[in-house]
Protein backbone atom coordinates (compact mmCIF):
# COMPACT_ATOMS: atom_id res chain seq x y z
CA UNK A 1 0.00 0.00 0.00
CA UNK A 2 2.70 2.45 1.07
CA UNK A 3 4.75 1.47 -1.95
CA UNK A 4 1.85 2.30 -4.28
CA UNK A 5 1.32 5.69 -2.67
CA UNK A 6 5.02 6.49 -2.90
CA UNK A 7 5.06 5.40 -6.53
CA UNK A 8 2.04 7.58 -7.37
CA UNK A 9 3.51 10.55 -5.51
CA UNK A 10 6.85 10.08 -7.22
CA UNK A 11 5.22 9.90 -10.64
CA UNK A 12 3.20 13.03 -9.95
CA UNK A 13 6.28 14.87 -8.73
CA UNK A 14 8.21 13.78 -11.83
CA UNK A 15 5.44 15.07 -14.09
CA UNK A 16 5.35 18.42 -12.30
CA UNK A 17 9.13 18.79 -12.48
CA UNK A 18 9.12 17.77 -16.16
CA UNK A 19 6.40 20.33 -16.92
CA UNK A 20 8.34 23.06 -15.15
CA UNK A 21 11.68 22.19 -16.76
CA UNK A 22 10.29 21.92 -20.29
CA UNK A 23 8.16 25.04 -19.79
CA UNK A 24 11.19 26.92 -18.52
CA UNK A 25 13.22 25.86 -21.56
CA UNK A 26 10.55 26.87 -24.08
CA UNK A 27 11.00 30.34 -25.58
CA UNK A 28 9.09 33.06 -23.78
CA UNK A 29 8.07 34.75 -27.02
CA UNK A 30 6.16 33.33 -29.94
CA UNK A 31 4.61 34.53 -33.18
CA UNK A 32 1.59 33.04 -34.87
CA UNK A 33 -0.33 34.31 -37.85
CA UNK A 34 -3.77 33.42 -39.20
CA UNK A 35 -5.90 34.92 -41.93
CA UNK A 36 -9.27 34.87 -43.66
CA UNK A 37 -10.21 36.13 -47.09
CA UNK B 1 -13.79 45.55 -42.22
CA UNK B 2 -11.48 48.09 -40.60
CA UNK B 3 -14.51 49.93 -39.19
CA UNK B 4 -15.69 46.71 -37.57
CA UNK B 5 -12.44 45.68 -35.90
CA UNK B 6 -11.61 49.20 -34.71
CA UNK B 7 -15.02 49.77 -33.11
CA UNK B 8 -13.98 48.24 -29.80
CA UNK B 9 -17.10 49.34 -27.94
CA UNK B 10 -19.28 47.30 -30.31
CA UNK B 11 -17.29 44.08 -29.90
CA UNK B 12 -19.85 42.35 -27.62
CA UNK B 13 -22.39 42.51 -30.47
CA UNK B 14 -20.31 40.23 -32.71
CA UNK B 15 -17.78 38.51 -30.42
CA UNK B 16 -19.75 36.11 -28.19
CA UNK B 17 -16.80 35.63 -25.82
CA UNK B 18 -16.71 39.36 -25.02
CA UNK B 19 -19.43 40.35 -22.57
CA UNK B 20 -18.63 44.01 -22.07
CA UNK B 21 -16.22 46.70 -23.22
CA UNK B 22 -15.38 49.79 -21.23
CA UNK B 23 -13.53 52.57 -23.03
CA UNK B 24 -10.65 54.03 -20.98
CA UNK B 25 -8.75 57.32 -21.31
CA UNK B 26 -6.55 57.42 -24.39
CA UNK B 27 -2.90 56.42 -24.04
CA UNK B 28 -0.44 58.38 -26.17
CA UNK B 29 -3.38 59.68 -28.16
CA UNK B 30 -4.62 56.18 -29.03
CA UNK B 31 -7.73 54.36 -27.77
CA UNK B 32 -7.56 52.19 -24.70
CA UNK B 33 -10.22 49.87 -23.39
CA UNK B 34 -11.02 47.04 -21.01
CA UNK B 35 -12.88 44.04 -22.31
CA UNK B 36 -14.61 41.64 -19.98
CA UNK B 37 -15.02 38.08 -21.17
CA UNK B 38 -15.44 34.52 -20.04
CA UNK B 39 -11.90 34.44 -18.65
CA UNK B 40 -11.94 37.77 -16.86
CA UNK B 41 -10.98 41.31 -17.81
CA UNK B 42 -8.22 42.35 -20.17
CA UNK B 43 -6.96 45.90 -20.55
CA UNK B 44 -5.90 46.73 -24.08
CA UNK B 45 -4.23 49.71 -25.67
CA UNK B 46 -3.92 50.58 -29.34
CA UNK B 47 -0.39 51.17 -30.61
CA UNK B 48 -1.19 51.81 -34.26
CA UNK B 49 -4.42 52.75 -36.01
CA UNK B 50 -3.86 53.26 -39.70
CA UNK B 51 -7.17 53.06 -41.51
CA UNK B 52 -8.01 51.10 -43.54
CA UNK B 53 -5.14 48.64 -43.53
CA UNK B 54 -3.32 48.25 -40.24
CA UNK B 55 -3.99 48.22 -36.51
CA UNK B 56 -1.87 47.04 -33.59
CA UNK B 57 -3.30 46.35 -30.15
CA UNK B 58 -1.41 45.34 -27.04
CA UNK B 59 -2.29 43.87 -23.68
CA UNK B 60 -1.66 46.63 -21.17
CA UNK B 61 -2.04 44.58 -17.98
CA UNK B 62 1.31 43.96 -16.32
CA UNK B 63 0.17 41.40 -13.75
CA UNK B 64 -0.86 38.60 -16.10
CA UNK B 65 1.13 35.43 -16.87
CA UNK B 66 1.06 36.42 -20.54
CA UNK B 67 1.18 39.51 -22.71
CA UNK B 68 1.79 40.64 -26.24
CA UNK B 69 0.15 42.25 -29.20
CA UNK B 70 -1.94 41.55 -32.24
CA UNK B 71 -1.06 43.07 -35.61
CA UNK B 72 -4.11 43.37 -37.85
CA UNK B 73 -3.46 43.80 -41.58
CA UNK B 74 -6.20 44.21 -44.17
CA UNK B 75 -5.43 43.90 -47.85
CA UNK B 76 -7.50 43.62 -51.02
CA UNK B 77 -8.42 40.10 -52.09
CA UNK B 78 -10.51 38.54 -54.83
CA UNK B 79 -14.11 39.44 -54.11
CA UNK B 80 -13.38 41.36 -50.92
CA UNK B 81 -10.66 41.72 -48.33
CA UNK B 82 -8.13 39.61 -46.54
CA UNK B 83 -7.64 40.01 -42.80
CA UNK B 84 -4.32 38.76 -41.47
CA UNK B 85 -3.63 38.80 -37.75
CA UNK B 86 -0.22 38.13 -36.27
CA UNK B 87 0.07 37.39 -32.58
CA UNK B 88 3.39 38.43 -31.08
CA UNK B 89 2.94 36.86 -27.71
CA UNK B 90 4.88 36.43 -24.52
CA UNK B 91 4.18 33.81 -21.86
CA UNK B 92 6.01 34.50 -18.64
CA UNK B 93 4.86 31.50 -16.62
CA UNK B 94 6.63 28.22 -17.56
CA UNK B 95 3.55 26.11 -16.81
CA UNK B 96 1.43 28.30 -19.10
CA UNK B 97 4.17 28.02 -21.74
CA UNK B 98 4.06 24.24 -21.53
CA UNK B 99 0.27 24.10 -21.77
CA UNK B 100 0.13 26.60 -24.63
CA UNK B 101 2.83 24.82 -26.59
CA UNK B 102 1.63 21.23 -26.20
CA UNK B 103 -2.12 21.45 -25.50
CA UNK B 104 -3.80 24.74 -26.42
CA UNK B 105 -1.68 25.99 -29.30
CA UNK B 106 -1.08 29.62 -30.19
CA UNK B 107 -3.85 30.12 -32.74
CA UNK B 108 -7.02 29.33 -30.82
CA UNK B 109 -7.87 32.97 -30.00
CA UNK B 110 -6.87 34.13 -33.47
CA UNK B 111 -9.14 31.58 -35.13
CA UNK B 112 -12.06 32.44 -32.85
CA UNK B 113 -11.67 36.14 -33.62
CA UNK B 114 -11.42 35.58 -37.37
CA UNK B 115 -14.45 33.28 -37.41
CA UNK B 116 -16.44 35.96 -35.59
CA UNK B 117 -15.42 38.54 -38.20
CA UNK B 118 -16.49 36.20 -40.95
CA UNK B 119 -19.84 35.46 -39.28
CA UNK B 120 -20.44 39.19 -38.85
CA UNK B 121 -20.29 39.52 -42.62
CA UNK B 122 -22.58 36.53 -43.08
CA UNK B 123 -19.82 34.22 -44.25
CA UNK B 124 -18.16 31.09 -42.94
CA UNK B 125 -14.52 31.60 -43.85
CA UNK B 126 -12.09 29.08 -42.40
CA UNK B 127 -8.94 30.65 -40.91
CA UNK B 128 -5.75 29.57 -42.60
CA UNK B 129 -2.04 30.04 -42.05
CA UNK B 130 -1.25 33.74 -42.34
CA UNK B 131 1.82 35.81 -43.09
CA UNK B 132 3.81 36.81 -40.06
CA UNK B 133 3.73 40.59 -39.77
CA UNK B 134 6.73 42.87 -39.88
CA UNK B 135 9.33 42.44 -37.14
CA UNK B 136 8.30 43.04 -33.57
CA UNK B 137 8.07 46.63 -32.47
CA UNK B 138 10.68 47.16 -29.71
CA UNK B 139 9.07 47.22 -26.25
Amino acid sequence: MLKSILLAAGTLLALVVMTLVIGYLLPKRHSASRAIS
Amino acid sequence: MFALISDFKAAPSWRPEVKQVEMLPAVNGQPSFREVGENGALTMEVLELKSPERMVTQIADKNLPFGGRWVFEISPAAGGSRLNITEQGEIYNPVFRFVARFFLGYTRSLDAYLKNVSHKFGENAVPEEGNVAAPRIPT
